[in-house]
């Protein structure tokens, strides 16, 4: 068990992951880093049920991504009605191919590979994280990797 | 196949390749200074909890009856009075190393056995805050790094009610706040629990525990939701009454919202407990 202050720091040492794991979704730097900031303000407050650092981490990635939809549903809201513009400036990340090559799976398949293949994280896990059935992370992950497979060789 | 991995792998480097900027380290640690200086760290949390126990259960039993003026008492169908003109003043200032404690006493309450119980009870309330500091810069050796500060604050001083306030703030890295209040009824001479602010026998926590309940699912995200969420008041719940007669209950630090929420206070509206209210009592 953790006591509450090592939680904060282990957002602040890993703060690199969550903030990987926001732009994959907000696609610029400064979103990225509201949405980081967003979880660990969350984290404040459900302070005393994260003193499990495996439970912590789940949680972490969980509200991660959560935060991420809703600033992008709250943007895509904001903007109704305006004139169709770019949601943020992109910024030099954008050329790292990584996220070229990702494109091509929707929010929920992309997060899945990242999830299973950039941070080591089990399937149970991963169900945990997004909170979906086993059995529909594995069924998502394989018709992804299918997606991903013409991509590489695409760009190959 | 091999080609996958081999294109994964390099997916793989490229993601790790991605570094937040320098800015968000900034912004996270400044958030968590916020955070120590609010929240309650692990240790001080009994701490803090012995010093509210004990201050509970000592005042707990306690009704403080006031006959300073006797024959006026006895004009009065024998309701003791507690004098109007009743003055707080600091007792005894503790100050040594980065302990400030203030211990007040009340004067002129006219009853000296009255004065005399309320003021042994800021008296053993000082004392247990001085005696857990000595022993905290006892153990921390040759670099102590404890602060306390204890202090009262008279909230409410007119004809029927005498209100104080101790504030209390211990930090230990990080701070845990306290407010402990006494409200005194000096027309009865009570040191008032919470159960004395309405009829005898009434179910006053249940339409308190609804009121606050609706309080807190206007604003979930300020409260604990899963452990440690509200469920009830104790029945000798902190609580004071304001200069307006209201009831207003207090919850410390951490205990039903995240610490950097600090005490925690919630204000009744009247009508919802008018009915259980004595006709002459101080809330209205």
């Amino acid at each position: 068990m953790e006591s509450d202050d090592r939680i904060f720091r282990r957002i602040i040492d890993q703060r690199d992951r969550f903030y990987r794991m926001a732009y994959s979704y907000v696609r610029n730097e400064q979103d990225a880093m509201d949405v980081v900031q967003e979880v660990a303000c969350k984290a404040f407050k459900h302070i005393k049920e994260l003193r499990d650092p495996e439970y912590a981490e789940t949680w972490l990635f969980r509200v991660t991504i959560n935060t991420s939809i809703d600033f992008l549903r709250k943007q895509k809201h904001e903007q109704a009605g305006l004139p169709e513009h770019d949601n943020g400036a992109p910024d030099s990340y954008d050329k790292l191919a990584v996220f070229d090559t990702l494109r091509p799976l929707d929010d929920t398949s992309r997060t899945i590979v990242v999830l299973h293949h950039m941070e080591d994280k089990n399937f149970e896990q991963i169900s945990c994280i997004m909170g979906k059935n086993v059995n529909t992370v594995k069924t998502i992950y394989y018709r992804a990797m299918k997606t991903l497979k013409e991509q590489i060789e695409k760009e190959a | 196949m091999a080609d996958i991995q081999t294109g994964l792998d390099k997916l793989k480097e490229q993601y790790e390749g991605i570094h937040a900027p320098q800015e968000l380290e900034g912004r996270l640690i400044e958030m968590e200074s916020v955070y120590k200086r609010k929240a309650r760290f692990a240790g001080l949390k009994s701490w803090g909890e012995r010093a509210a126990v004990f201050v509970c259960c000592a005042v707990a039993g306690i009704t403080l009856i006031s006959n300073i003026n006797a024959s006026a008492a006895e004009a009065m169908q024998k309701i003791p009075i507690i004098g109007a003109v009743s003055k707080v003043v600091t007792f005894r200032s503790y100050k040594s190393g980065d302990a400030d404690i203030k211990t007040p006493h009340v004067t002129g309450l006219g009853d000296k056995k009255t004065e005399q119980k309320l003021n042994k009870e800021f008296d053993k309330y000082s004392d247990a805050i001085i005696a857990q500091y000595e022993a905290d810069v006892k153990d921390m050796g040759s670099d102590p790094h404890v602060a306390v500060s204890s202090s009262y604050k008279v909230l409410v001083d007119n004809s029927s009610q005498l209100t104080i306030v101790m504030n209390t703030v211990v930090a230990k890295g990080d701070s845990m706040e306290t407010d402990w209040y006494y409200n005194i009824d000096k027309k009865t001479g009570k040191l008032l629990k919470l159960s004395d602010v309405f009829r005898s026998g009434t179910d006053y926590i249940k339409p308190i525990n609804a009121y606050i309940s609706g309080e807190i699912n206007k604003n979930p995200d300020d409260y604990f939701m899963e452990d440690d969420k509200f469920t009830s008041i104790a029945s000798d719940q902190n609580f004071y009454i304001n200069k307006d007669g209201k009831l207003v209950l207090v919850f410390d630090e951490a205990s039903i919202a995240p610490a950097y929420k600090g005490v925690i206070e919630f204000t009744v509206p009247t009508d919802i407990i008018s009915g259980i209210l004595p006709e002459d009592g101080l809330v209205h």
